[in-house]
């Protein structure tokens, strides 16, 4: 009587007892069918349609990316005063995207929470993927990328030096900085599972290739003893970096005296803009996967209900931040804040309508996830986060474009709307993604199998909750059956 | 199973009259002070400091409450009454607040007619800026807080007695809505109180910084009376290194927080340097206050960040009491910082500052003392658990 | 058991045990250790906390951390108030040259960008990586097991104990499933 309800009072938030691992499973089953996605790959067809046809959207963006080399960036259709727009906007757009594999990947760590392992490592991969489209867009504007060099402090016989006190200095420090961690993070929580796959690989090449990138590791138990602090340490640097990073792009906008753009709240609700933004897309991306890989034993409706709450509050977050925006903006009592911020962005002016439907898709539908019917319900989930994605999209389209091409004086008002290089360019970068993601499921084993096998002794040890005390461990055990 | 339900609701403890005594006496003793000597306005101002500095604590209180209702994990366990008896001050410095009613326009020169009529961005903000709305926000404010207090009180024990799982899902989701309405009314109330004391200055992650304020004097708050009965038979055998330095990782977090939206807020006005926005931080950067400013990165932000990052630091009692200890003083400080520069080009303190903060902290130590007594200090259910845990670090 | 028909020390790196689980593992370092083994070593699929204690490994990868943190602080603020100040003074907007509050910043990436090279790099060559080539990989279990479900024990032939039939025999008796010999 007094010990049933223990686990419950203590952790009421089992979201309805769904395990983070099915049961059944024991190591080498684990690895095998971790592995065995990668290394005896089936359905290939579906695989090879996906392949053709992000392969061509490749091509386009590669072939958009040449036509704007060859003529010049007047091939977008920014102008004066809309110097910024679908280059940033993307750019601001992928790169919150990437934000949510480094929150899932390295603050989940950091709470122990052990429903993030078998989705971080695609969580990772998406972050990679997502910065690199991120990073094409500033290096492309700049018009001669080839030069793009001269964006970082070196001597040089011009004897001049970066100016420091320039957001625009700061991107160029915190989006290389991104890429090179998330890559290194990522890569890290790969070694050991590459150090399986070419044990486990058949064909010489396939060994050969995983032998190279596995570096020859052997899973000593000292190398485990740095290798698992310096994984550790590396989770606990990326958490303020991620959120530097999406601070940082939106100094890019606050450190400036446009309206609209300098507000003090623009560090935090862009950071929560960026993680709504990646959860909706890590959602996007984990659905299908799950379903048409098999793997709904490891990706389970605990981390698809997890998610959707994350989403949700991060999502509240961003609501938050417009509420505050837009009071400060009328208590100023600066008319050019109340014009730009509430009389032309939703009323007056020529983006209204794409405002109002921002505020749809970004403050309004999402409040379904307040339902757990919904949260229970994948097809729901998915189409919930595809309307954040172009919520997010629109956010930035209004924030951007509306602040430039209405700000201070009437006369240099002026319209704005992309070319077709910027459609191509921009669809392409969706493509490339998609891209890079099929090849990513193809080679790279997607779930951390070393990290699901640790999983499996705490699921088994300590039923389905949290805890750091699991140093006495079986192997081979097969998990049994959490409560309920 | 009955013998588990706390006192709570059965046979409430009296308070100790001793605190309640002494706050009064030393509030009074400032009231003469000041309406004979230092003049009301100094009274009001300082009176407002010293009840903002305990009512914060309570505020956060409330909000660690929200949060560990809606995550879980063990650093609530041995916190979680700590909170509660904190965010039950709340009714009481609601009260507390009403001599302040008959000072606002010593304090508030949006609430002096005379000088509304000479300034056309007051004007402008009179529909939010006017004394008697002003009221009504904070009455609403306290209305809310006292509400949501009371209810978490009885859900807490209500789900450590093993609540069904519908009854559950029903508290978090009143948790959650909690959660929105604390996060928006603290937005306001920092602003009504704090920001709109210079009245021509806005910042829209004021409300950010407030919060953060609030929620780290509240956990160092809990983390000095966690530590304070360590030694006791609640106490003894669920607290231990892994569960202090759980504590210290959390005031690591939440000093990180802290000092993001602070720098936030600087590094985007100090870039922009807009007359309006600038003034704010040039009245506190000279004439002295700007030493308080670099107290506050040194002793706010770096000394405790440092030191937390060691987990033979954190994990040792004393060294988290210094830090927290550290924690509570510089939030005096931030506050005088926020409010004080208000009136005062160089740096001063009035000793009324100081005595009615002392005043209306006896009052709330008292109520809290009163408040904590009242239900289980750990919840039973969440005691195995630490002790494994505890005799597992062994 | 292993059945070596005949065996040369000379070529031989030294022996592995296999166990059945973590625990046994444990249990069999444990006993080698006693024994006065020193070049021991062990494997396991995946971190084991266990494991590490009873082997009795280290790592200063913390301080390698930290020493490439502060190393990034001061290179990030150094480059900018030498770059700012010093080497190409100029007046933006009326800030003062050593604008310190729009410096930090970059002073942060670089804690970061440097602390998380030591720890990846750090890593790397604290484990004496990329080695493509191992004795362990001789053995066949080894190779099979090592990286899926099977936990190892390793023995040195450089250590001063070691003597074949011996430490064959100790290993066997810790409740290994099997001992192997490691060539070189």
């Amino acid at each position: 009587m007094l010990s049933s309800p223990q686990h419950e009072a203590t952790q009421p938030k089992t979201a309805g007892q769904v395990p983070v691992l099915a049961p059944g499973h024991n190591m080498r089953s684990i690895t095998d069918k971790i592995s065995d996605i990668v290394l005896k790959p089936k359905g290939g067809i579906g695989w090879v349609i996906g392949f053709a046809i992000t392969f061509a959207l490749t091509m386009q963006l590669l072939f958009s990316i040449g036509w704007l080399l060859l003529r010049g960036i007047g091939v977008w259709g920014n102008n004066q005063p809309a110097s910024w727009a679908f280059d940033i906007i993307n750019f601001v757009w992928w790169i919150g995207i990437g934000h949510a594999g480094t929150l899932i990947s390295a603050i989940l760590l950091l709470l122990r929470q052990q429903w993030r392992t078998s989705i971080n490592r695609m969580a990772e991969a998406i972050t990679l993927f997502a910065v690199a489209n991120a990073g094409l867009y500033p290096l492309l504007h700049t018009g001669r990328p080839w030069l793009d060099y001269w964006l970082f402090p070196y001597p040089n016989t011009m004897g001049l030096w970066p100016q420091f006190r320039s957001p625009l200095v700061w991107d160029v420090f915190a989006i290389s900085t991104y890429l090179t961690i998330s890559l290194l993070f990522w890569y890290m929580g790969l070694l050991p599972d590459l150090a399986t796959l070419r044990d486990r690989a058949t064909g010489k090449i396939k060994r050969m290739a995983y032998g190279i990138f596995s570096l020859g590791w052997r899973n000593s138990a000292r190398h485990w003893k740095t290798y698992e602090q310096a994984y550790f340490l590396l989770a606990a640097l990326s958490t303020p970096l991620v959120i530097s990073v999406h601070t940082i792009v939106s100094f890019d906008f606050a450190v400036s005296v446009i309206p609209g753009w300098h507000t003090t709240v623009f560090p935090p609700y862009f950071v929560a803009g960026a993680l709504y933004a990646g959860f909706a897309m890590v959602l996007m991306v984990a659905i299908p996967v799950r379903k048409i890989f098999n793997i709904e034993d490891f990706i389970t409706m605990r981390h698809i209900r997890n998610m959707s709450i994350i989403m949700l509050v991060s999502g509240l977050v961003v609501a938050y931040g417009y509420l505050t925006e837009g009071f400060a903006a009328w208590y100023s009592a600066n008319p050019f804040e109340i014009d730009t911020v509430l009389l032309l962005r939703f009323v007056t002016g020529p983006y209204r309508v794409l405002a109002w439907l921002l505020i749809a898709c970004n403050v309004v539908i999402p409040q379904l996830l307040w339902s757990s019917r919904v949260r229970s319900n994948t097809v729901l989930i998915w189409l919930i986060s595809g309307v954040i994605s172009v919520g997010m999209w629109l956010e930035r389209f209004v924030i951007i474009v509306m602040s430039l091409t209405n700000d201070f004086l009437p006369s240099s008002w002026a319209m704005y709307a992309p070319t077709v290089t910027d459609i191509a360019m921009y669809t392409g970068t969706i493509g490339f993604f998609l891209f890079l993601l099929l090849l990513f499921i193809r080679f790279v084993p997607m779930i951390s199998a070393f990290e699901m096998r640790e999983l499996l002794h705490k699921v088994s040890h300590s039923g389905d909750h949290h805890s750091s005390s699991n140093d006495s461990q079986h192997g081979g055990e097969v998990v049994p059956v959490p409560g309920d | 199973m009955s013998n588990q339900r706390p006192a709570r609701g059965a046979a409430p403890r009296r308070p100790s009259p001793l605190p309640f005594l002494i706050g009064a006496v030393i509030l009074i003793l400032a009231a003469l002070l000041g309406f004979f000597l230092m003049g009301p306005a100094q009274f009001f101002r300082s009176y407002l400091l010293g009840w903002l500095y305990w009512t914060g604590i309570g505020i956060g209180g409330l909000g660690l409450t929200a949060l560990h209702l809606l995550t879980g994990g063990q650093w609530g366990m041995v916190t979680r009454r700590i909170f509660e008896a904190a965010s039950r001050t709340l009714p009481l410095m609601g009260l507390l607040f009403i001599p302040l009613f008959f000072g606002l326009a010593s304090i508030y020169s949006w609430a002096d007619p005379a000088k509304v009529a000479g300034d056309a961005l007051l004007q402008h903000k009179e529909p939010y800026l006017n004394v008697p709305f002003f009221i009504g926000r904070t009455i609403l404010y306290f209305l809310v807080w006292t509400f949501i207090a009371y209810r978490f009180s009885q859900f807490s024990v209500q789900i450590e007695e093993g609540a069904p799982y519908e009854e559950v899902r029903r508290i978090k989701l009143f948790a959650a809505v909690s959660m929105v309405l604390l996060v928006i009314t603290v937005t306001f109330a920092g602003i009504d109180w704090l920001m709109t004391l210079e009245p021509h200055w806005f910042s829209s992650i004021f409300g950010g910084i407030i919060i953060m304020s609030f929620v780290l004097a509240a956990w160092a708050f809990g983390i000095l009376t966690v530590l304070r009965q360590r030694a006791t038979e609640a106490f003894r055998h669920v607290v231990g290194a892994p569960i202090f330095s759980d504590l210290g990782s959390l005031l690591m977090a939440f000093v990180m927080i802290w000092s993001y939206v602070q720098l936030s807020q600087l590094l985007i006005i100090w870039s922009a340097n807009i007359p309006e926005e600038a003034t704010w931080y040039l009245h506190r950067m000279k004439g002295g206050w700007q030493w308080i400013g670099w107290s506050l990165l040194v002793l706010h932000f770096a000394v405790p960040f440092v030191t937390m990052m060691s987990q033979t630091v954190r994990s040792n009692p004393r060294w988290l009491r210094l830090v927290a200890l550290l924690i509570m003083v510089m939030y005096f400080v931030h506050l005088v910082w926020q409010i004080v520069p208000t009136w005062h080009e160089s740096i001063t303190l009035s000793p009324l500052d100081l005595l009615i903060t002392i005043g209306m902290g006896a009052l709330w130590i008292g109520l809290f003392l009163w408040q904590y007594g009242q239900a289980k200090l750990i919840p039973p259910v969440a005691i195995p658990e630490l002790r494994q845990r505890i005799e597992h670090a062994h | 058991m292993a059945h070596p028909v005949e065996h040369n020390d000379e070529g031989l790196y030294g022996l592995m045990a296999e166990y059945a689980d973590a625990d046994g593992l444990v249990q069999g370092i444990k006993k080698i250790r006693q024994a006065g083994y020193k070049e021991v070593d062990a494997f396991t699929p995946q971190p084991e906390h266990a494991v590490n204690d009873a082997l009795g490994a280290k790592t200063i990868i913390p301080w390698i951390v930290l020493a490439g943190g502060v190393a990034g602080l001061l290179i990030g603020f150094g480059l900018q108030y030498w770059s700012s100040a010093i080497a190409y003074p100029l007046n933006v907007g009326g800030r003062p040259l050593n604008s310190w509050i729009s410096f930090l910043p970059v002073t942060f990436e670089m804690t970061v960008l440097l602390a998380g090279l030591s720890a990846v790099f750090g890593t790397l060559a604290l484990a004496g990586l990329p080695m493509p080539y191992h004795p362990v990989f001789n053995v066949p279990k080894f190779t099979e097991k090592n990286s899926r479900d099977g936990f190892f024990l390793l023995v040195k032939a450089e250590d001063p104990h070691f003597d074949y039939e011996q430490t064959q025999f100790l290993m066997s008796q810790s409740g290994a499933e099997g001992v192997y010999d490691v060539p070189k």
